[in-house]
């Protein structure tokens, strides 16, 4: 589990709590920076490249599943606040399934995958349960996204890899050092 | 940051993108082929319900035939100079249109996407 | 076993989780967009089905093959179906015919009735004279209408449910379900493609539309009323109306029509006069839950005119549109939200 400082006055759950905040803060950042770029082509309207999902990969493999999970809860309910009521029904699903995606995949022992695989597998199963979602709810054309999905989704995928790897030490100096 | 055994994340994933796409591209293609000769239309048909090839002779002074297959109508044959219809080749998508002026025939495809779902009246 | 073994485990057990959702999805909603159109004839008309989901073949020609052993019982031109063998009777002894010709002659009746005889299918010894579509269109004179119009008269069609039979009182009566056959095909085809287990579809007989189950994209059906102007091209529109569920039908004086000495005749015909209604529609269209009633329900309100048409309307629940000749289109509350004008020479009149 955490290391918590030490050189600072407060309790572990405090400084625990605080973290998660500021992870979730970070997220809800990021998903608002990214309603502000266009939509992708050839993507079903809506579907964005998962900078957030930049957060909740940390937050897997750095502060445990529930947390985690409570930080992918937390930008689904904003997605529905912002949104509507159909973004945060596709925002959970994807967040509750990726996190935990990419929880599971951190903690085989043997750490098979690095940060871009982690992140692929992430923004995969974000992009596989937002589909499921639209197809019970709207048509099932989705189907055909399909294909486009995939390619995105891998694409975001070591993009969030990438950008996690350069600024993950920033995020453990936090999470250290109070 | 990369480790070998992403790549069992990413290659199966893009090989199965990659075979949706080219399951989707070989659906036969849908549309309406409307043969017109001097403007009036003389034949329909609907390439996405053709089951086989077929030749349609349109006769005339140029001895025009037209081949029908499953999903796509070309000029077969034509007695004009130029062969500019045959030449174009085989149509198969809406929009896509091939004629041969001296016969004053043309073929052209046109979308079967309706507008209404049945007409009452 | 090892935590590390037990992880694997349950990781492979969420991939596998999510590809077998991904191929559900396809296998299922796949299917659901898939559609197959074919075109019969039949009833003297065009057939045409849309048909969707994985059993879209068998619904639909299960469909066709339903309207047409329809068309074997209840048309008054096939010998030995119900219907002639009922005109050949007529006169003589209660015959018994079956449960579908009772239902469709029990709610031919019960239109007959409510629309004080605007419709009234024993007008065949009247309307064969006439001849419309036939190869001896004529104007029969007003001798030849005197004589038979006596026979037209729907009280002396007697039915007996329980039985199964029924009876033409006079000899010279006879039926002609042209009326209604045409809706009582569409209630067919929907019966057969839900036993055929089809996920939605729209069959077209002739002029009457019948709409089973919902599209994939949960939108409505949308079926466009033709223009009666537009002459030979049939697939002009002058409205659309959003169904999701039920029958339409269209009664239209531009439908079947010949000209003798300058005159246009058509073949809506009054059942009392014996000659075509000329109160100033030239369309009526009905929208009710039931084919066979569309049907009858248009042709009666044809004849019957607006005001009456829209009071026979409320007793069963229908909603119809009437057009008359001054472009001028009379929309029941009912239709109000689903029906749109496309063609700006029509307006709504409030």
């Amino acid at each position: 589990m955490m290391n918590h400082p030490s050189h600072l006055n407060i309790s572990p759950q405090t400084h625990g709590i605080a973290f998660n905040g500021l992870l979730a803060a970070l997220a809800l950042v990021l998903s608002a920076v990214e309603m502000m770029l266009p939509p992708l082509p050839l993507l079903p309207p809506g579907a964005k490249l998962g900078l957030s999902n930049i957060v909740t990969m940390y937050a897997a493999g750095a502060v445990g599943l529930w947390p985690a999970l409570c930080i992918a809860v937390i930008k689904g309910l904003f997605s529905g606040i912002t949104r509507g009521f159909t973004a945060m029904l596709m925002s959970l699903s994807g967040g509750i399934l990726s996190t935990s995606v990419m929880w599971l995949l951190l903690h085989i022992k043997s750490r098979p995958f690095g940060l871009i695989g982690l992140g692929v597998a992430g923004a995969l199963s974000h992009n596989a349960a937002q589909l499921f979602i639209a197809a019970l709810l709207t048509t099932p054309a989705v189907v055909y996204y399909i294909p486009w999905l995939i390619i995105f989704g891998i694409l975001a995928g070591i993009l969030t890899g990438l950008v996690l790897r350069i600024i993950m030490p920033l995020l453990d100096q936090l999470k250290y050092n109070g | 940051m990369f480790k070998k055994q992403d790549i069992f994340l990413i290659i199966p994933f893009l090989l199965i993108a990659a075979a949706l796409l080219i399951w989707f591209g070989s659906k036969p293609n849908s549309g309406i082929a409307v043969v017109e000769k001097n403007g009036a239309e003389l034949y329909r048909f609907d390439l996405s319900q053709q089951t086989s090839a077929q030749e349609i002779d349109v006769g005339g002074s140029y001895h025009v035939k037209l081949l029908l297959e499953p999903g796509a109508i070309s000029f077969e044959h034509s007695d004009c100079r130029d062969q500019i219809c045959v030449r174009t080749g085989k149509l198969t998508k809406p929009g896509q249109a091939a004629v041969c002026l001296p016969a004053k025939i043309s073929i052209k495809i046109v979308g079967k996407n309706k507008d209404f779902d049945g007409y009452t009246g | 076993m090892s935590r590390n073994k037990k992880l694997v485990i349950l990781l492979s057990t969420v991939l596998a989780v999510i590809v077998i959702s991904l191929i559900f999805i396809w296998m299922k909603f796949g299917q659901k967009l898939q559609s197959y159109e074919c075109t019969n004839y039949a009833m003297g008309t065009y057939i045409q089905q849309t048909v969707y989901g994985g059993k879209r073949v068998e619904a639909a020609t299960a469909a066709a093959k339903s309207v047409g052993a329809l068309e074997d019982l209840i048309s008054w031109r096939i010998d030995d179906s119900d219907i002639a063998n009922l005109n050949k009777a007529a006169g003589t002894d209660w015959i018994k015919l079956d449960s579908k010709t009772i239902a469709i002659l029990q709610k031919s009746l019960d239109v007959a009735k409510k629309s004080d005889g605007a419709l009234d299918i024993t007008i065949l010894p009247i309307s064969s004279m006439w001849d419309f579509g036939g190869t001896n269109q004529r104007v029969p004179s007003a001798d030849e209408i005197k004589k038979y119009i006596q026979y037209v008269n729907y009280n002396n069609l007697r039915i007996d449910q329980a039985s199964s039979t029924a009876s033409l009182k006079f000899h010279y009566m006879a039926v002609d379900l042209g009326a209604v056959g045409k809706g009582a095909a569409c209630d067919e085809a929907i019966a057969a493609y839900k036993s055929a287990g089809a996920d939605c579809g729209i069959i077209a007989v002739g002029g009457s539309v019948g709409v089973y189950g919902t599209k994939s994209d949960k939108s409505p059906w949308h079926i466009a009323v033709r223009d009666p102007d537009s002459k030979d091209d049939q697939t002009v529109a002058m409205g659309t109306i959003d169904l999701t569920s039920g029958f339409i039908s269209t009664s239209g004086s531009y439908e079947k029509t010949f000209t003798e000495n300058g005159v246009i005749y058509h073949h809506l015909l009054n059942p009392k006069t014996g000659y075509p209604e000329n109160n100033g529609l030239v369309s009526t269209t009905v929208v009710c839950d039931n084919g066979a009633l569309s049907d009858a329900l248009s042709t009666a309100c044809f004849i019957l005119g607006k005001e009456k048409g829209e009071a026979l309307l409320k007793e069963y629940n229908a909603g119809g549109i009437f057009i008359d000749k001054n472009n001028k289109v009379y929309v029941t509350e009912n239709l109000k939200n689903t029906f749109k004008i496309a063609k700006e020479r029509y307006t709504l009149a409030e």
